[in-house]
């Protein structure tokens, strides 16, 4: 610790932008409540609502959406700084998205849009045509959804991002709207290109995405023992770093492929898992081995 | 060996979701609030245009507090429904191989029965 608390909540700040990118949430929540407290000790109004905004992106990257979104309209109120704006609207956009109420959501992430244009931040650009992108995807619309992901592909490739985040989110959720197409293949060709980008960065919650999603493609065209090879990954990575939505997923995904292949008494095993998240639905285990809703589910909708 | 087992297709969910909301008078307006969805979104739900979590889809089967049974009733009385319920059972303890002949045999016995009816008519 430096006895310099600027310097302190600098280093802090970017410990938890780190940890943010590499997946490691509830680290990032640490290092950003302790920034908060230090801007409030240093009664530093703009380094408090830089800690707060930083803090709740990290809140929504944990899944803590009613905490996220706690604070950000009065910060939204009071500024005028673009900033600001981009990142409480952003933030506001993805805690509505992940509650469903996406007409809202789109509403803030195109304020978030205006408040970029000025900005020279590439990555910032790029970040909210992929929230718009993920909002389209959320609601079906997977054209429009497919043209978001690569316009903010082309403002990576364009302002030189290379391989750097958030390139390798946008392929991943690009790849994955693809299969939700059922352009199998070319969906699969993306997302293993997320995935290089995903390990070489260290983004676990990627590449745990990526995993993921290449288990439901190949399950989807058949490719059987692929299918359970990248689910049992996914599964890991999730494990590790307690991505509960992909845990769920991926126990549904191991399920239903060792179903498809016959293998009943594995099937039951990740349906039983599965079954212990929803202890006062005892019909899911039953529900599941009796219909095939791999159609109607989104894996990446928060609703 | 690697053999697709038989399953209902995944549109059925859905309209079997709108049947079982207007059994239960339920509105769009209101089922959609049960789940924590937009009412447009459960609409195309029903008509299998939007996708939805596995969050999202035990909540409906939560709101509906439904057995396996229920979801496959149409119209029928209830002992037909169990038995329904367990001729699916049963059918799910085979193995793939013996589910396609179950379902051949189906297949062979609907035939027999509509040439039978047709002869009658």
């Amino acid at each position: 610790m430096k006895s310099d608390p600027i310097a302190n909540y600098s280093d802090l700040t970017a410990e938890g932008q780190l940890h943010v990118r590499h997946g490691d949430f509830r680290r990032a929540i640490d290092n950003f409540e302790q920034a908060v407290r230090l801007a409030h000790d240093l009664d530093d109004s703009a380094l408090l609502v830089k800690a707060l905004c930083n803090l709740s992106t990290a809140r929504l990257a944990a899944g803590d959406i009613k905490e996220a979104e706690k604070g950000l309209r009065e910060i939204l109120m009071r500024t005028r700084d673009p900033q600001t704006i981009f990142v409480t609207s952003s933030n506001l956009a993805s805690a509505l998205r992940r509650q469903g109420r996406h007409d809202r959501a789109l509403m803030y992430a195109r304020r978030a849009m205006r408040a970029c244009e000025g900005l020279d931040n590439p990555s910032w650009k790029a970040t909210i045509h992929n929230l718009i992108a993920n909002i389209y995807m959320n609601m079906n619309y997977l054209d429009d959804a497919v043209a978001e992901y690569r316009h903010a592909l082309s403002i990576s490739e364009k302002s030189g991002l290379g391989t750097e985040w958030p390139i390798d989110q946008i392929k991943e959720n690009l790849g994955y709207c693809l299969l939700l197409k059922k352009r199998y293949r070319q969906g699969i060709a993306i997302i293993l290109e997320a995935l290089q980008i995903g390990l070489k960065n260290g983004s676990s919650r990627c590449v745990a995405e990526c995993y993921q999603d290449l288990a439901f493609a190949y399950m989807q065209i058949k490719e059987y023992p692929q299918s359970i090879e990248h689910g049992e990954m996914a599964l890991d990575v999730a494990l590790k770093h307690d991505y509960k939505d992909i845990q769920k997923n991926c126990y549904y995904l191991l399920g239903e492929t060792h179903l498809l292949m016959g293998e009943d008494d594995k099937s039951d095993k990740y349906f039983d898992r599965l079954q212990e998240w929803y202890p006062h639905l005892p019909v899911l285990k039953e529900f599941l081995r009796t219909f095939d809703v791999s159609n109607i589910l989104n894996l990446k909708n928060p609703v | 060996m690697m053999t697709a087992k038989f399953k209902k297709q995944s549109l059925l969910v859905g309209s079997r979701i709108r049947a079982l909301r207007k059994d239960r008078d339920l509105t769009q307006a209101d089922l959609a609030a049960r789940i924590g969805i937009q009412q447009s979104d459960l609409c195309r739900m029903e008509n299998g245009e939007y996708k939805v979590s596995l969050e999202t889809l035990f909540r409906i089967l939560s709101v509906f507090e439904m057995n396996i049974a229920e979801f496959f009733h149409e119209d029928l009385p209830g002992a037909l429904r169990e038995r329904d319920a367990e001729v699916l059972r049963q059918f799910h303890r085979l193995s793939p191989r013996s589910q396609e002949e179950i379902l051949e045999f189906i297949q062979f016995k609907t035939q027999f029965e509509d040439r039978l009816n047709r002869k009658s008519n």
